[in-house]
């Protein structure tokens, strides 16, 4: 059954000559219990589509229905709150609010929600417990490593057991041996019935997932089922173009030879430029017709 | 209380604690605006009770013939107020046979006139500027109050040269406690002090004179002195029993004005609208005095407005982060606005402690003794409330409006 179902999702910022397309007519469909890696270059709509995702945007246009109930008009407060109750969000960094300790940092969603003192603490060692960093929780963050501070932000992801997680490159600075320890307990996450999407640019990572999408100019443009344990079959072909990776910038060359192993599609920004044209020979027909 | 709201005064709290300097910095407005108007309210307050002292202890039977006339103005208009006083003390239209006919006005026990001659005193330590009162042999019954020492002039000392000296000036005058028998010039005679009042209750701006500071002479030896020029400062009476007191009001009132031919030209006044004339004054002044320390408030809450704006600019990030987490507007909203509240409501407090210390100051170094009460403090703490919650608001509402996404991409 599907969790997360959208169709012809849009996304335009700016006006005018300043507009950018970040989503184009998205149609995605996502299931209970699916974890779903996203790649794609910077700029592809990576972010725009988890933020459309995890209800911190509205679409242009388009439908978005989020556990069969459609969520494009509900108000900012109930957005809030379905946001709290629903999906967890994990970010690349800053996740932490630097003036609370670990445990009240993955407690601080429970508050929001109205938990007393008692049951949040209790909750949050468990949920530290389970990412093991129970040891740290009278901890600030400025005192934890990178990949300590992830598992924090995941515990704290899960404390008000949502159906999904969002990780927006989670990994994303993290050296291999943290990178590792964060995937498993998303993988975990997973195992335990969540459903996880991921935006990574390690093609890695992608052995994780249980599907993994492309997306390039706001565009989903490929949408490949993989076996958890092995590397997306689009996403090996980059690792074997571009051997070894070891730093940031050959993480990107392999992104990008990700997507050129991928087929190619007319991107947005011409289309757009294509209606643009449109639309201003109809105003000089209609001008025209005027003067008649 | 939600429990969110809980938390958001124990992080406040705790954001104080982390940045102690920089609260402090914050709230100085506040503090020096709360210190301002405790203080104000303080002394306001500690006059208040002098001066109803005073008059308690003068007994609620005295009334007052004062010359001129108190024009009830408007009580909304503070300066209408304060012109009432300088009204009274005007010219004097009082003469002796106003003294005569409040005398013999039924139901007063007893009555005397006061009348104030200037000039110098010469003792042995030199000369001095003192007030000096003529009054009647009955002025300590009307007054009721008794002499320490000695005694006071009889219906038969109307023209002798004897005075009878206030308690402060016995060793001002002549370096001793019990000067009886001593003597000192005046207008060209030679006073023997036969008499030493008790200590009066004293109370800064009081309508009445510091009998503490005050000389007594014979009413009759004061006329004398001056070729009956001397001006009738007032006329004391004081009824047979506090029940009848506005009877005799009446009646008095009613004798004057027969006796000035109709014309309105003096007051007589009870002791409760003597201590409302008095405390209309003190707030008329009271509330002067606060506005312009409400201005130091004002630049306390900009203060803090200012701080509470850089403080959402730097934490633009956090936001986000509580917003993608669940936090809806309003509860972003109550925490920015709970945390300019505490940090106000702290400064609030220090100025609290500061006000007790400089009451304290105050009450050793002047005659004013400053009361800080329960409706004192608690007009501090809804000041700094207040002052928190209207100039958080501002800030707090542009918190809460935030766009998340672009609040969790800011760096």
């Amino acid at each position: 059954m599907s969790i997360i179902n959208l169709k012809e999702v849009s996304k335009i910022y700016g006006f005018g000559d300043a507009t950018t397309v970040a989503l184009e007519e998205v149609d995605l469909s996502i299931d209970e219990n699916e974890f779903v890696a996203i790649m794609g270059p910077s700029g592809s709509g990576k972010s725009s589509l988890m933020n459309v995702i995890g209800l911190l945007d509205r679409p242009t246009y388009g439908k978005y229905m989020l556990n069969n109930r459609s969520v494009d008009r509900i108000r900012t407060a109930r957005r809030s709150k379905i946001r709290r109750d629903t999906i967890g969000f994990v970010f690349q960094s800053f996740n932490l609010l630097p003036r609370l300790n670990v445990l009240e940092n993955v407690a601080l969603p429970l508050s929001y929600k109205g938990v007393s003192l008692g049951r949040r603490t209790k909750l949050a060692e468990n949920m530290l417990e389970r990412v093991g960093m129970i040891d740290k929780k009278f901890f600030f963050p400025s005192q934890l490593s990178s990949g300590q501070v992830q598992c924090v932000a995941i515990a704290r992801a899960l404390i008000n057991n949502p159906k999904i997680i969002i990780a927006d490159e989670p990994t994303g600075n993290l050296d291999s041996v943290s990178s590792r320890l964060v995937m498993e307990l998303f993988a975990d996450i997973h195992k335990k019935g969540s459903t996880v999407l991921l935006v990574t640019h390690n093609p890695e990572i992608t052995r994780y997932a249980s599907r993994v999408l492309y997306m390039r100019d706001g565009s989903i443009m490929h949408d490949e089922d993989s076996q958890i344990g092995d590397v997306a079959e689009t996403a090996k072909k980059a690792i074997h173009r571009r051997a070894p990776r070891k730093t940031l910038d050959d993480d990107l060359a392999g992104i990008s030879a990700v997507m050129d192993a991928i087929p190619q599609k007319t991107s947005a920004k011409k289309r757009v430029n294509g209606k643009k044209k449109k639309l201003s020979k109809n105003k000089k027909a209609v001008a025209r017709r005027k003067k008649k | 209380m939600s429990i969110s709201y809980r938390d958001d005064i124990y992080l406040a709290i705790r954001t104080i604690r982390f940045a102690k300097m920089r609260s402090l910095l914050t709230v100085l407005g506040i503090i020096i605006g709360i210190v301002s108007v405790v203080t104000i309210v303080s002394i306001s307050k500690g006059i208040e009770k002098q001066v109803s002292n005073q008059i308690n202890s003068a007994g609620k039977a005295l009334i007052q013939i004062k010359p001129g006339v108190l024009e009830k103005k408007n009580s909304s208009d503070i300066l209408g107020n304060l012109n009432s006083l300088s009204n009274i003390n005007s010219v004097s239209s009082l003469t002796q046979s106003d003294i005569n006919i409040v005398q013999s006005t039924p139901g007063v026990e007893a009555s005397s006139g006061i009348n104030i001659i200037s000039g110098q005193l010469s003792t042995t330590n030199g000369n001095f500027s003192e007030v000096v009162m003529g009054t009647g042999y009955q002025f300590p019954t009307v007054i009721n109050h008794q002499l320490a020492y000695g005694e006071y002039f009889d219906p038969y000392s109307d023209n002798i040269y004897q005075a009878v000296i206030g308690k402060n000036l016995a060793d001002k005058l002549f370096g001793t406690k019990i000067p009886l028998g001593q003597s000192f010039d005046f207008h060209g005679q030679t006073f023997i002090v036969r008499g030493i009042f008790k200590q009066f209750e004293s109370a800064p701006l009081s309508t009445t004179t510091d009998f503490n500071n005050a000389v007594f002479i014979p009413y009759q030896t004061a006329e004398n002195l001056t070729n009956n020029t001397a001006p009738i400062y007032e006329i004391l009476a004081k009824a047979s029993s506090v029940n009848n007191v506005d009877q005799v009001v009446n009646s008095i009132n009613k004798n004057l004005l027969k006796l000035h031919g109709g014309q309105q030209d003096f007051t007589v006044l009870k002791q409760s609208e003597s201590l409302a004339l008095t405390t209309s004054v003190l707030n008329s002044i009271t509330y002067l005095i606060g506005i312009v320390a409400s201005i130091a408030l004002l630049v306390g809450g900009v203060g803090i407005m200012n701080i509470t704006l850089v403080s959402i600019t730097e934490r633009t990030k956090e936001i986000g982060i509580r917003k993608a987490i669940g936090a809806t507007n309003t509860q972003i909203l109550m925490q920015f606005l709970i945390e300019s509240s505490v940090l106000s409501i702290f400064g609030g407090i220090l100025g609290v402690i500061l006000s007790f210390i400089v009451d304290y100051i105050i009450g050793a170094t002047t005659t004013l003794s400053p009361i800080i009460d329960i409706p004192t403090l608690a007009l501090a703490f809804i000041i700094s409330l207040l002052i928190g919650i209207l100039f958080g608001s501002i800030p707090a509402f542009k918190a809460a409006r935030k766009d998340p996404i672009q609040s969790l991409r800011y760096e």
